[in-house]
């Protein structure tokens, strides 16, 4: 007796359905200009805007002062700086090795030590420490003696200079289309897919169910993949500063966000239980999308969130892919390093994935029992 | 070749306890076979667990010897082709390239896939709407490529929800000569609720009526053994008294059974000799609509 298909069960099934959906990806962002605008062009343009408006230089120098009192800021504001009062050490020295601050005044030691993380703020620092003491800019000679043990270097991290800052806002872009394509893709499809009668269809298939969630996943993938490549292209285009780049660190980087993705993806999943109106869905992973975006530091680097929210997101799974996916692609980490830093995707993934399993079978069951 | 496929004791009670089909035993066997009734007969409910896309609440099907919903589900769905009413189509790409995922879904690789789409949409004439997008298609043209779809690999059955439905006649025609080439030899099982559809084109014909099987057989046996009388209609300015009608029609119509095509002179005679006047009169040959009402007691609505 002759099938009409090949059988395939597990594995394979699922990488049928992934064949599928990758090949459903690639004609459709040809046929189909929102596919093209959602994961091409938005992505483009919250880089362009971050490459335009956020990672620019301008708008005069900040000082950074802790605490506050004592006069330091109202000498730092004669001297010409912009000044921003921290209540903590902690926060100030965050924002100084990010670049959101050029010099940093900890007035909590006596003298006050003056403390800056780029090269080219070394003049700010000097400007601050004669503006701290009084002393007049000019006098070089004076100083120099002041400089000996109160002017300290922070190690820059990654988002203090503008171009590795556009690299890494790369990542987190990627990131962000992860999120959105894990919500979409995932529940929002599924009950799109329940009404239409797809998951019947598909279920019934010879690979079964397995070859729709392959289906979805190869489509969610091959389009992450794109924004990607895009958007990598794009920023190095836009003068993001690659250097350092690691080819491990780059496969590394993929693994993670694709992590990442079937974390999102998955824990979306009960939604779909809860949800029958598509329209409802695709409300609900809009606004979900647009707040996660930004409380998990994804739209906006982690660092520039307020806490608590700012350590909150240090656990949400596509963050620490992001983050740790950046920072090993940009060499500031080795891969396995960066693989075992992850450890709140890791330890979220077996957990979403049973959420996502379990709901994904009642999904499934729901749609071919029809009860 | 086609296969058997069987249904035992099949049920499916829907939320609130609508029961759709309510035990329906048979077998399905090469060649056409059409299930026909009015709808909400149940046909649509049957024919979606005979694929193995609808669980049954209760019983069993059997495809080729094969469970859909036990051990041999794989292989069992491998031998189905099905098209449902409004079949689930992606609609951000072309019919061409909709059919070659739709292909690669069912299980066929997509190389394979892309020829096989080719080749279904020249044969169902639907090769015009290759480049077209699917979301830019008719309704119509969607079911035909549903249609396509479910002929894609050459399955051993094929099971195909009111394929006609919509269609113009050329188009109907054209369906089935398609059908006749691409699925010869195949088990093909449709459901319809055109009586003239299903004396046309199917060799045998299960008719369905409120969940249930109420009589099966080609349609010759089924005229035969529930309608073998033609039945004569006459729109008049009355009834004679003389003839007692089979049933009154809605627009004033008497119909009346007649033992063979002679007994119409006797009807009409019958409203001359009383002074009745005859307005119209219609001689109907006994079909599976006539089979449906006699066996239903209700009229089969198109």
């Amino acid at each position: 007796m002759r099938s009409r298909a090949r059988r395939s069960g597990g594995w394979r099934a699922l990488l049928r359905g992934a064949a599928a959906g990758v090949l459903y990806f690639v004609y459709g962002v040809r046929r189909s200009p929102e596919l093209l605008v959602w994961y091409v062009v938005f992505p483009l343009l919250l880089l362009l805007g971050a490459r335009y408006l956020v990672f620019t230089p301008g708008g005069g120098l900040t000082a950074g002062v802790y605490p506050d009192g004592g006069g330091v800021a109202a000498a730092l504001e004669s001297a010409g700086f912009n000044v921003a009062v921290y209540g903590s050490l902690e926060a100030l020295l965050r924002d100084l090795s990010n670049g959101r601050i050029a010099v940093g005044v900890d007035a909590s030691t006596s003298p006050p030590r003056i403390l800056y993380s780029l090269d080219e703020y070394s003049g700010a620092a000097l400007l601050a420490l004669a503006a701290v003491n009084g002393v007049d800019p000019g006098s070089l000679l004076g100083l120099a003696s002041l400089a000996g043990g109160i002017v300290e270097r922070v190690p820059p991290g990654p988002l203090a200079d503008a171009g590795r800052a556009l690299a890494f806002y790369a990542v987190s872009l990627v990131g962000v289309t992860a999120l959105y394509s894990g919500l979409y893709g995932g529940f929002t499809s599924l009950v799109e897919m329940r009404i239409n009668g797809m998951i019947r269809v598909v279920a019934g298939s010879p690979g079964g169910p397995l070859t729709l969630l392959g289906y979805l996943l190869g489509f969610n993938t091959a389009a992450v993949t794109l924004t990607a490549i895009v958007l990598l292209v794009a920023a190095l285009l836009l003068g993001a500063d690659y250097s350092g780049f690691n080819p491990a660190g780059a496969l590394v980087a993929s693994v993670l966000l694709f992590a990442g993705l079937i974390a999102v993806f998955a824990a979306s999943m009960p939604l779909g239980l809860l949800v029958r109106r598509a329209e409802l869905a695709a409300a609900l992973a809009g606004i979900g999308g647009f707040a996660l975006i930004f409380a998990t530091g994804l739209a906006i680097p982690r660092d520039f969130l307020p806490e608590p929210l700012r350590s909150l997101a240090g656990y949400s799974p596509l963050t620490v892919a992001v983050e740790k996916g950046g920072e090993t692609l940009l060499g500031y980490t080795g891969a396995l390093e960066a693989l075992l830093g992850a450890w709140p995707l890791w330890a979220s993934l077996p957990l979403a994935g049973a959420l996502g399993v379990i709901a994904y079978k009642r999904l499934v069951s729901y749609a071919v029992e029809a009860e | 070749m086609g296969c058997l496929v069987e249904a035992r004791d099949l049920w499916k009670v829907y939320r609130g306890g609508v029961e759709a089909v309510r035990g329906f035993t048979g077998s399905f066997g090469p060649g056409r076979t059409a299930i026909m009734g009015p709808n909400g007969s149940g046909k649509s409910t049957l024919l979606a667990m005979l694929a193995g896309v609808l669980k049954p609440s209760r019983g069993r099907v059997l495809v080729c010897g094969r469970d859909p919903w036990g051990p041999g589900w794989a292989e069992a769905r491998s031998l189905v082709g099905y098209a449902p009413q409004d079949p689930p189509l992606p609609r951000a790409v072309t019919a061409l390239e909709a059919l070659t995922v739709l292909g690669g879904l069912m299980g066929l690789p997509l190389g394979d896939a892309r020829r096989e789409a080719v080749h279904v949409m020249e044969e169902l004439g639907l090769e015009g709407l290759a480049g077209v997008k699917v979301s830019r298609l008719s309704g119509g043209q969607r079911r035909r490529l549903g249609l396509a779809a479910a002929l894609m690999g050459s399955p051993e059955v094929v099971l195909l929800d009111e394929p006609s439905s919509g269609l113009d006649p050329a188009a109907r025609a054209r369906l089935w000569r398609a059908l006749g080439r691409l699925a010869s030899g195949a088990t093909i099982v449709f459901t319809t609720h055109d009586p003239v559809e299903a004396e046309e084109e199917a060799g045998m014909v299960v008719v369905m009526h409120r969940g249930r099987p109420l009589a099966r057989g080609s349609p010759r046996e089924l005229i035969e053994r529930y309608a073998p009388r033609p039945r004569v209609r006459v729109w008049g300015s009355g009834v004679p008294r003389g003839l007692k009608p089979r049933r009154l029609l809605g627009d004033g119509a008497a119909e009346y059974e007649v033992e063979v095509e002679r007994g119409v002179a006797d009807v009409v005679s019958a409203y001359a000799s009383e002074g009745v006047g005859v307005y119209r009169v219609e001689v109907a040959r006994p079909g599976l609509r006539e089979v449906f009402l006699e066996l239903a007691g209700e009229e089969l609505e198109e």
